[in-house]
């Protein structure tokens, strides 16, 4: 729907045609158009452009806005088995709730005067994450745990002086483009070599005969995930970080923070530095937006001193029994020192952190028991109930959290086909890994939001799309 | 009349008076409940804790603050 041009715009009072002329005639000038002389002919839009007049009326605009977002299929209103980097997970309704306050979605950045308890809030994501992962230090999240990975490798390098990271042959090609980005390219003098590890083919974990030869007096960092890119537990970590440390090299794990009622935190194993997504901690799956990275490291003086991003610090005030917050790593930034800092300090998710805040608040340390064992409860369901299709095998059947390689290439069918069919019923099936080398695989999620019968369904589903 | 120039000023920013998380709640109070796994799940696939690898099973739950979801909303 179109509304002509009439009246005064809702958002400009001197849109009005007599105060545009009360206007023009104080200023002297005859017409708006001699106001851009300077700018040359050939240079000027010829008005009107070639567009629908814009909509004025809020109502008519939020009905024209709803028809189009109608036409979406979403995860909302289908069945969805995707995961890969964004997940589904619940939205607890009082994380909405929160973000949502003025204090912390529009405040101006960054000064004293613009924090309306902000900075206590970031203090409580870095404390209680800290708590999960059994780390002193949390920085304030970036952009996404592919840049923490990346910022992560880079801190490494400096702590080492060497130009030289070992990761996982089997990796997110997402993650990967990011950490390739950070470490490229190879003619900056302070490139960082990206060497890759075998995975194990029977058990899908890093081969640990080919990271022996791999890591060498020049690696800086090992840097591997658990769950993996394929959802499995990495249940050699502790070997892998003492081959790492053998030759003076970091460990740096990736770590999904809702395993970690169940499972034992990576600092446990030997890990140095610690980063992982923070989506999953109460964070929509938003379009072009929602994710975003964590990093953290014991409390050592030399791993602090290379934050490239941010840390809160609390500390007593002048009145007794009174905590303030602060910024304690910003002359170490690249807002400090420029293109002294270390790294470059990059955007960030600050919105999130709080996000993530409350959610953590939320479930205390019941409510990650309990998210996990649902999750990895119902996620081997799935791949139960899937391996009794003729022709679909799980690739690894044991040993995952929420995601699992569903191998179609018995049923004659391709996963393309497959999802084609799957859509029909209103389900989003699992990432097809075919692109990747995986021919005929699909990385499949489940968790906490699907249900039994949820999971039946798409057995079922499959079950029809994979008949000959 | 005192020399107000050199004196050290108060804290300009807004304060409230508002403990930190972590010294909220109280043992076993929860903000948020999931279900528990339904029984079909693990007569299929067992039970949670069978299901995670040997060695990996956190033994010490994570020191986070227990909290109804009203305190959370409030702080």
């Amino acid at each position: 729907m179109v509304m002509r041009a009439q009246g005064g715009h809702p958002w400009m009072g001197n849109s009005l045609p007599a105060l545009k002329q009360q206007m023009l005639d104080d200023i002297g000038v005859a017409s708006i158009g001699q106001l851009f002389e300077q700018i040359p002919q050939d240079h000027r839009l010829r008005l009107p452009l070639d567009l629908p007049l814009g909509i004025r009326s809020e109502s008519a605009l939020r009905r024209h806005l709803t028809d189009m977002l109608a036409k979406n299929e979403s995860a909302d209103t289908d069945l969805m088995f995707l995961g890969a980097g964004c997940w589904p997970h619940h939205v607890p309704a009082v994380v909405d709730e929160i973000v949502g306050r003025t204090e912390f979605l529009t405040p101006v950045w960054g000064s004293a005067q613009s924090d309306f308890g902000r900075n206590q809030a970031w203090f409580e994501y870095a404390s209680q994450l800290g708590e999960l992962l059994n780390m002193e230090v949390v920085g304030l999240p970036v952009y996404s745990w592919g840049c923490a990975i990346g910022h992560a490798l880079r801190m490494a390098a400096r702590l080492t002086g060497r130009r030289e990271i070992v990761i996982a042959e089997v990796f997110d090609p997402e993650r990967l483009s990011v950490v390739e980005n950070y470490c490229e390219p190879n003619d900056m003098p302070s490139h960082i070599k990206i060497r890759r590890v075998k995975v194990d083919a029977p058990s899908g974990l890093i081969d640990l005969d080919d990271l022996r030869a791999k890591v060498t007096s020049k690696t800086a960092a090992v840097y591997f995930e658990t769950p993996s890119y394929l959802g499995l537990f990495e249940t050699n970590a502790a070997e892998i970080a003492r081959i790492a440390r053998q030759q003076g090299a970091e460990t740096i794990v990736g770590v999904d923070p809702l395993t970690l009622g169940i499972v034992r935190p990576p600092a446990d194993f030997g890990a140095d530095i610690v980063v992982g997504p923070t989506q999953p901690l109460g964070v929509h799956m938003n379009c072009g937006g929602g994710v975003g990275g964590f990093m953290a490291s014991r409390d050592e003086e030399r791993y602090v001193r290379e934050y490239n991003g941010f840390l809160i610090s609390i500390t007593e005030t002048q009145k007794p029994g009174q905590f303030g917050f602060g910024l304690a790593s910003a002359h170490q930034t690249s807002y400090g020192m420029r293109e002294n800092g270390k790294d470059w300090t990059g955007n960030s998710v600050y919105l999130w952190a709080i996000a993530n805040a409350v959610y953590m608040s939320l479930l205390g340390p019941q409510g990650f028991r309990e998210i996990g064992e649902l999750i990895i409860t119902q996620s081997h369901y799935a791949a139960r109930r899937l391996a009794e299709i003729p022709g679909v095998t799980i690739r690894y059947p044991d040993g995952f959290f929420k995601e699992f390689v569903a191998d179609f290439s018995g049923t004659g069918k391709t996963v393309a086909a497959i999802n084609r069919r799957l859509r029909k019923h209103r389900i989003f099936g699992g990432k097809d890994l075919t692109p990747e080398g995986m021919k005929q695989c699909a990385l499949y999620c489940v968790t906490e939001v699907h249900s039994v019968e949820d999971i039946d369904h798409l057995t079922q589903a499959i079950a029809q799309a994979v008949k000959p | 009349m005192t020399d107000k120039t050199n004196e050290l000023r108060d804290y300009h920013a807004p304060v409230w008076d508002e403990p930190v998380v972590m010294q909220l709640g109280y043992p076993g109070r929860r903000g948020q409940v999931f279900p528990q796994p339904a029984r079909a799940t693990i007569d299929k696939a067992g039970a949670a804790s069978t299901l995670i690898p040997r060695g990996l099973a956190r033994t010490a739950a994570p020191a986070l603050p227990e909290m109804s979801e009203p305190e959370v909303q409030r702080h």
